[in-house]
């Protein structure tokens, strides 16, 4: 059956290959989110038919909005992404009170843009590295070069050299711990290399 | 605790009240963009301080469309205002482009 | 569950509204305080994500002690989640934008890394445009002296 079945049609070819780009890992999760907007962890009859349902609607999703593939991909690393989590948490609490702080000093506000050079080659790292960034107060992005792998940060009240230096090397810890926590091998592979020649020490 | 209540209301509202000031003072339209979003977040704390005060979970949708819609109108206004630069603000020296492409594109972008 | 323990967990509840109440109004502040666009979007930044999730937790916890049927500490979850994901879009392009038409204030910047940056290629491609229109003039010299022979030979 299968084989006496090739595309006939451009159609079918297309139906194929939308087929094809089904990703299993991008379906579940959306299974996960389904679940969670409809409170199905809570053992109930429908609770399996939640599941179903959402799988299929995720599978829906994906054929009628075909996205590339999330390239060099991730992996969640137990330990290390729950640090991660903790850190970044703890990060924004902080920074929350440092910006308050900020607000009810007189005078006013100077503040710095700086570049920060990322040292893995990982577009989804990029992206993570800059939404933490940004989430945490204090600190916003204002260019991202692509090619270059940089981030332009605008850091609030960084009006002196060292504080310049700090807010890079906070960046640079934020990625670090990123990599660690979500980063493939590869990617994990890289940033020791980089530790280890000296460049992404600043 | 009733005192407490009173405290979150009326910081909620005042946070409303200054958000409004900055969306008429703003001197250029990113500021009332701006301001918008803060609007948009108060009222997003206003709307569970409601839920959490009456115990009601049926505010919970109303939350959850705010949190996936709230940032469009600043993405919608930036891109209006990328797109014509010259009638908000005088073109600053450096800036090549309007702003609209991203770096690596932008040489690209002169036939348009 | 007990009384008391009713007690304490509405308590804590209102503690983190009333933290999240105030982020936000120091927000609100901050967004009258500060001179210029950039500094504003740090203070805007601020209720959006920690003041928002400490209303999210105090809320979950406030509705611990009721039955809900369809939505619960999932779906509050799911809302700080897609707060957190979709508020640095916004931001980002507005910071850009802003930074790219003008709309900052140079004196109150120390350091900034980027201006250096859009000089630099400011500079490449200036020369590139040059570099063009020398190639364009020679082009049309050629041109015109070409038609100046095929008037000659007329």
């Amino acid at each position: 059956m299968k084989k006496q079945t090739p595309p006939r049609s451009i159609r079918a070819l297309g139906l194929r290959r939308r087929l094809g780009k089904i990703q299993l890992p991008v379906a579940l999760g959306m299974t996960l989110v389904w679940m969670m907007l409809f409170d199905g962890f809570r053992l109930r009859p429908e609770s399996l038919g939640l599941l179903v349902l959402g799988f299929l609607v995720s599978v829906a999703i994906m054929l009628v909005f075909p996205l590339p593939p999330i390239k060099p991909g991730f992996r969640f690393w137990p330990v290390r992404g729950v640090w991660m989590i903790v850190y970044i948490a703890w990060k924004m609490f902080v920074a929350s009170f440092q910006v308050t702080a900020q607000v009810f000093t007189p005078g006013t506000v100077h503040s710095s843009v700086i570049s920060v050079k990322q040292r893995t080659g990982s577009d989804l790292m990029l992206v993570c590295t800059a939404i933490v960034t940004t989430v945490i107060p204090g600190s916003v992005i204002v260019e991202v070069g692509q090619t270059e792998r940089e981030l332009f940060v605008h850091v609030l009240g960084a009006d002196t050299d060292e504080k310049v230096r700090r807010a890079e090397q906070d960046v640079r810890a934020l990625e670090e711990l990123l990599v660690r926590g979500l980063g493939t091998r590869a990617d994990i592979a890289e940033l020791e290399e980089a530790l280890a020649s000296g460049e992404g020490r600043v | 605790m009733t005192v407490l209540w009173i405290v979150i209301a009326v910081a909620l509202a005042v946070a409303a009240l200054l958000g409004t000031a900055r969306l008429f003072m703003g001197p250029s339209i990113l500021d009332r963009a701006l301001s918008v979003d803060v609007l948009i977040a108060s009222a997003m704390t206003g709307l569970g301080a409601y839920a959490a005060f009456h115990q009601d979970p049926t505010l919970m949708p109303t939350l959850m469309v705010l949190a996936l819609l709230g940032f469009t109108s600043s993405v919608s206004i930036s891109k209006f205002v990328a797109r014509r630069p010259e009638e908000y603000a005088p073109p600053r020296g450096t800036t090549d482009e309007t702003g609209t492409g991203s770096q690596q594109n932008a040489p690209g972008k002169e036939g348009s | 569950m007990s009384e008391v323990f009713v007690q304490v967990l509405d308590w804590i509840a209102v503690l983190c509204l009333l933290a999240g109440a105030l982020l936000t109004l120091v927000a609100g502040i901050g967004l009258i305080r500060f001179p210029d666009l950039l500094s504003r979007m740090h203070t805007a930044a601020k209720p959006q994500v920690l003041g928002l999730l400490l209303v999210l937790v105090g809320l979950a916890i406030r509705l611990v002690p009721v039955e809900t049927n369809v939505f619960n500490a999932g779906t509050l979850a799911l809302v700080g989640l897609f707060q957190i994901v979709t508020i640095p879009v916004g931001g980002h392009i507005a910071a850009r934008v802003g930074y790219r038409s003008g709309r900052i204030q140079q004196d109150l910047l120390v350091h900034d890394a980027l201006a250096d940056r859009l000089a630099e290629k400011e500079r490449a491609q200036e020369a590139e445009r040059q570099e063009e229109e020398q190639a364009r003039e020679r082009a049309e010299h050629q041109e015109g002296r070409a038609q100046e022979a095929e008037r000659t030979e007329q």
